[in-house]
């Protein structure tokens, strides 16, 4: 069975921090179970994209190293001419406004982006199951309530990136 | 609660959480709920609006908590560095929405007109006291 990790900016920022201890000790655990955490294109984008965060503890984020040691992949970019993956996003989107309160007009790909490349990811056969490391429950849920729906049951997993998740996989302190 | 607990809680000389007590109930905010040594003090619940410049704001005891955090959490003193405590106060409600999984940070971070980073990283740094508060709530 092949899972692929699937990780959001929250994890990262969870481990931010000007000595780098915490993203060090992340990395240690994934290579130690010998897991990769593949990060969809808007992640990317998120995590690189503001200058002005740079005076913020917490966005000492070093993720061009686990880039380099192999450990973050960028996933592929969202191919909207699959059906399931175009599906499932305009599912999410409406998913995801009714959980949040807000009109479907203003929830963006880059809210469904997830729940995209988890159904992208099982549709053409890359993983055969799918964990969300997601900050964002909204997304996660959404994952958790649609894809089921649509021939994937037990393929999908929300997994919260709480501090006390990221100290039990790295057995030590988090804060 | 009494003098005492107030010693061991907050680790301040007896003289000095005597002067604190005694100031609180001259100004109503504490009240003695027994009249036997050692005296017992209740808190009245309180909620401070300010207003300034036709702008309201509620300082709740949340807020104050985030607040009292600056000093611990680097995340939060440069959030109110470059917000002021009306960014805060407002960050603190979408913290308590992103706790209760009402909002992820890209819809805080549109809203709030920060950069998605900007908002997981004060989201997650209000965390905590959105949770205490809520615990506390329920």
């Amino acid at each position: 069975m092949t899972t692929v990790y699937v990780a959001d900016t929250g994890v990262f920022v969870r481990c931010g921090g000007p000595d780098k201890d915490k993203f060090e000790r992340l990395c240690r655990a994934l290579q130690q179970a010998g897991v990769s955490l593949r990060i969809p294109q808007r992640v990317y984008e998120e995590l690189g994209g503001d200058p002005a965060a740079d005076e913020y503890p917490s966005e000492n984020i070093p993720y061009p190293d686990g880039f380099e040691e192999g450990w973050i992949v960028v996933a592929d970019e969202l191919d909207y001419t699959n059906p399931l993956v175009s599906t499932v996003m305009d599912e999410a989107r409406r998913f995801i406004a009714n959980e949040t309160d807000r009109d479907e007009d203003i929830i963006e790909k880059a809210d469904t982006a997830l729940v995209g490349l988890a159904a992208q990811l099982l549709d053409t056969g890359q993983a055969d199951h799918v964990v969300l490391l997601t900050t964002d429950k909204p997304a996660g849920r959404a994952a958790e309530t649609l894809l089921p729906r649509h021939g994937f049951s037990d393929c999908i997993e929300f997994q919260y990136a709480s501090v006390e998740y990221l100290e039990t996989i790295t057995a030590n302190e988090f804060r | 609660m009494t003098v005492a607990n107030i010693v061991d809680e907050l680790d301040i000389p007896q003289g000095t959480a005597y002067d604190y007590v005694q100031k609180l109930e001259a100004a109503g905010l504490v009240e003695k709920t027994s009249d036997q040594r050692p005296y017992e003090y209740d808190a009245e619940s309180l909620s401070l609006t300010l207003s300034t410049d036709g702008e309201t704001q509620t300082i709740t005891p949340a807020l104050i908590a985030a607040v009292a955090r600056r000093d611990e959490d680097e995340d939060i003193d440069v959030y109110i560095e470059r917000h002021g405590l009306d960014g805060l106060a407002v960050a603190l409600e979408y913290a308590d929405e992103y706790v209760d999984g009402t909002v992820n940070h890209r819809i805080a971070a549109r809203e709030l007109d920060l950069s998605p980073l900007e908002a997981e990283i004060i989201l997650q740094a209000l965390e905590p006291v959105a949770k205490e508060y809520a615990d506390a709530a329920a």
